[in-house]
């Protein structure tokens, strides 16, 4: 997919320059970080940036190399081979997105390995031939390493073949921007939902609930700008969708009320 | 009991019943802490993102290290409303001088705090600076002082509002501990009385020799006491009869400040729920390896994060009572559970039995097929095994249960025994896992300081299981938690295994703590150690918390997938079965 209009990201490190500079050394990068942090916005913004073509695939614990590398299928009495998204953005040097990587099946890792370092070769090996890169492919994956959540870990092997970033939640001020950008909403209550956010995000260091991101902070914007009234935003977009317990969410609902 | 106390006991107790005997409308506006407890404490967490805990307070309590004290009740104010926002707002105030501690730093210690107090000011400042919303809350609350201070009503002063500022202990460094187990519950035998002591916010914790107890014991207590009023009721038992009921009113006036230990056996618990920097004394001694077998373990101090080389010595304990008549009761009484978990543990256990890649069976395997025509195709050699085949495999996996058997586990949690619970989720994983042919062990552990370190095989990988029945139905409460070398000795047991997957299964309270200063932030941290070398060896570990305020620590020590809460039987059976899942899937 070309990306024509330019997509809203605001850079919270230096994390332009260090894409920019890994696009140009040839490197494979990998992003880290926490659900809703701007992976997936940021890559979508250095694909406009540099002009090119974004492949994304979402991986799932189904997900293998025959799903990213391509597979034979059957027409009429005819088997016929067909690229898989990896094997496309080797072929057009377009980059590649692979979201959640470590939730993959083991033999993804193993089919990108040769694409990760000087080589920058994919083997098909349905086919037994060997592909080299196109010049400006580029592979990006992101990964969650979530202790609390029990995630699936990637293994030291992998890791050191990218380049990596963390991506956190942002500063209050930041935070506060984004929401604005994204949904047009003043700055007091910009800024009351990300206090609200802070104080969640204590709970979900503590383990005691899921984490806010600052996607569900965009979406409870959005729902504050309809009918529905703030309170009751909060309480559907952000209070609602973290846990299932009773007095966590007693309480919540009694504390954001207090602060918007 | 002599006349002569007799009279005086009467008269003690009725002076005390006169004074305190609440009226009707006080009870209905009267708020509990301990209904409160659990969203107080998340909102506590929440304002400053600090594991703190709210415990009860000698009066109107405070700010101690990570805890904040509050009144056990509330009713001076006029409706239940009113007094349910007191306890918030002193959250609130409390969460303010902890997220503002350097600015706070030089607070006058434990003085009644004057509302017009400058630090008081800045305190309210602050906190409504940043939760506005909480100012008029604030002079909702202020009126109502102002109205009772007019009446003249005495015991009201504006600490119910601020609470004092308490000293902390030296640098934190005095966790908050079980103190269920630390105190009282020294009983063996199951305790026919259980009574809940009146808190103190300050304990010095005395040692006693043996010699100066018993000369003690021929003393009589009622020398020394002089006025009803002043009469602090205090019986010191150490004989082990229960007699606890009896002198329940006597009890009541006790006043913790000071505390001794024993060893002895007790028929009655006095349950103390906290004592803030308690001194316990470190075991000095190296573990005495020469008695039996024993096994010593390094232990982790995040202090200096490092080892404790050989710190704790685990001995092997001989199984003492068998019982199998709890076996039959335990599975008769929950026989809906386990044929609802027989059901689902047979339908994960059937998903993994899809076995690929053979030359016959009863499914095609769709891409194998395609890759085998496209093989004929290009003229290669085709792989000709396209079936898939659902076949009985014995599933490679050895599962490890560690119970906690220490003296909490003597407590209840929802109308239940702790212990209790621990034995029946045994018995039916053990049940199950027998039916469908996995290999288990069980094990048991409880500890006497790092020198002593109790682990107890109840059934081993290869053993009997109808055996194995008797010796859990026996087992009972004994000692104090340690978990990491628990961990650590079941890890070795471990290694002996050579299957696939390797699961350890902790059923506690979850609560590390031990008679020599293994709790709060030491204990979590050696816990976490001894995950982490599990972890190294590819060792899972999974635990059944039996205590509903376990999800508040819980998730510090062992990650939130990696738990579940059971308090009552219906989670159970979706914990249990979420964990089969877990183990059989994975
Ligand atoms: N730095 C940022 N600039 C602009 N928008 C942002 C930024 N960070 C987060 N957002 C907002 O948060 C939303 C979620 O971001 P995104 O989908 O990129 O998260 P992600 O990290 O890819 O999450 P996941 O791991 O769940 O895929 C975006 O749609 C955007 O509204
Ligand atoms: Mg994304």
């Amino acid at each position: 997919m070309k990306i024509n209009e330019e997509p809203f990201y605001k850079e919270i490190g230096k994390e332009v320059a260090i894409f920019d500079a890994s696009y140009e050394q040839k490197l494979p990068v990998l992003l880290k970080g926490p659900t809703g942090t701007g992976k997936s916005r940021f890559v979508e913004y250095m694909a406009w940036k540099l002009g090119k073509e974004l492949i994304t695939v979402a991986c799932h614990e189904e997900t293998s190399s025959t799903d990213l590398i391509g597979r034979f299928i059957l027409k009429g009495t005819e088997a016929v081979w067909q690229d898989g998204p990896l094997t496309q953005a080797v072929k057009k040097g377009a980059i590649i997105y692979l979201d959640e990587v470590a939730e993959a099946r083991p033999d993804i890792v193993v089919a990108i390995h040769s694409l990760t370092d000087y080589r920058r070769t994919l083997f098909l090996d349905k086919l037994g031939e060997e592909i080299k890169a196109e010049n400006g492919f580029m592979l990006v994956a992101s990964f969650n390493p979530g202790y609390q959540k029990g995630f699936k870990e990637l293994k030291p092997s992998t890791r050191q073949r990218f380049v990596a970033m963390s991506f956190e939640y942002p500063r209050q001020e930041i935070e506060i921007e984004i929401i604005k950008q994204e949904t047009g909403i003043d700055q007091n209550t910009a800024k009351a939902l990300v206090k609200i956010a802070e104080k969640i995000r204590n709970l979900g260091e503590l383990g005691l609930t899921e984490t806010v991101s600052t996607r569900l902070l965009v979406d409870a914007a959005k729902m504050i700008k309809t009918e529905v009234g703030k309170r009751l935003a909060v309480e559907v977009a952000i209070v609602q969708p973290l846990t299932d317990d009773e007095e966590i969410l007693n309480t919540l609902k009694n504390l954001t009320q207090l602060m918007i | 009991m002599e006349f002569d106390q007799l009279l005086f006991k009467k008269v003690s107790n009725f002076i005390s019943r006169v004074k305190n005997k609440p009226s009707e409308a006080e009870v209905k506006r009267t708020i509990h802490l301990g209904d409160q407890r659990n969203e107080l404490t998340i909102l506590a967490q929440a304002l400053t993102g600090k594991p703190l805990k709210i415990i009860t307070a000698e009066r109107e309590g405070g700010w101690k290290d990570d805890l904040f004290l509050l009144p056990g009740k509330f009713s001076l104010l006029p409706t239940k409303a009113l007094n349910e926002q007191l306890y918030w707002f002193r959250i609130f105030y409390l969460s303010t001088l902890v997220n503002h501690q350097d600015k706070f730093q030089s607070l006058p210690v434990t003085d009644i705090i004057d509302k017009n107090n400058t630090t008081n000011q800045q305190i309210l400042e602050t906190l409504f600076n940043e939760f506005p919303a909480v100012e008029p809350l604030y002079h909702m609350l202020l009126e109502q002082f102002k109205w009772l201070a007019e009446e003249g009503k005495n015991d009201v002063d504006y600490s119910w509002l601020f609470g004092k500022w308490l000293r902390h202990s030296a640098a934190f460094t005095h966790q908050p501990k079980d103190h269920s187990a630390l105190n009282g519950k020294h009983a063996l035998p199951k305790p026919n009385t259980e009574l809940k002591a009146k808190p103190v916010d300050e304990i010095t914790s005395i040692q006693v020799d043996k010699k100066a107890q018993e000369d003690y014991t021929l003393m009589h207590n009622f020398e020394k006491v002089e006025t009803a009023e002043e009469f602090n009721g205090t019986w010191r038992d150490f004989d082990g009869d229960d007699d606890l009921k009896e002198h329940a009113e006597a009890l009541e006036q006790i006043t913790l400040k000071n505390t001794v230990r024993v060893d002895d056996e007790t028929h009655s618990v006095y349950q103390c729920e906290f004592i803030a920097n308690a001194q316990i004394p470190e075991s000095r001694s190296l573990p005495s390896k020469d008695k039996i077998q024993c096994f010593t373990y390094d232990e982790w101090n995040y202090k200096t994060t490092s080892y404790r080389k050989d710190y704790c010595a685990v001995y092997p304990e001989p199984i003492k009572v068998m019982d199998h008549d709890y076996i039959q009761k335990a599975i008769k009484e929950n026989g809906i559970l386990l044929r609802a978990l027989r059901k689902q543990f047979a339908s994960f256990f059937n998903q993994l039995l899809t076995v690929k890649h053979l030359n016959q069976g009863e499914e095609l395997d769709i891409d194998a097929l395609t890759d085998l025509v496209a093989d004929q195709k290009a003229g290669n050699t085709p792989n000709d095994k396209v079936y898939n085949s659902k076949r009985k495999r014995k599933k490679d996996l050895s599962v490890l249960f560690l119970l906690d058997l220490s003296l909490s586990s003597d407590g209840y949690t929802g109308g239940n025994r702790i212990i209790d619970i621990e034995k029946q989720v045994v018995i039916l994983m053990g049940e199950l896992l027998h039916e469908f042919q996995i290999d288990f062990q069980i094990d048991g552990f409880w500890s006497k300081t790092r020198n002593h370190c109790s682990y107890m095989n109840l059934k081993q990988f290869e053993g009997n299981w109808h055996i194995a029945k008797g010796a859990i139905g026996g087992i009972a409460p004994e000692g104090y938690t340690r978990i990491g070398p628990a961990l650590r000795h079941a890890k070795t047991q471990m290694e002996k295994q050579d299957s696939r997957a390797k699961w350890i299964v902790i059923l506690s309270d979850g609560k590390p703590n031990d008679y020599d200063k293994y709790e709060g932030k030491y204990g979590i941290a050696d816990v976490r150690q001894a995950l982490r070398e599990l972890d190294e060896q590819h060792i899972h570990v999974h635990t059944f918390a039996i205590e509903e305020k376990a999800k508040f620590y819980l998730p510090q020590i062992f990650g939130k997938a990696n738990y579940n809460v059971l308090s009552n039987p219906k989670e159970m059976l979706m914990s249990m079965s979420d964990f089969c899942q877990k183990i059989l899937v994975k």
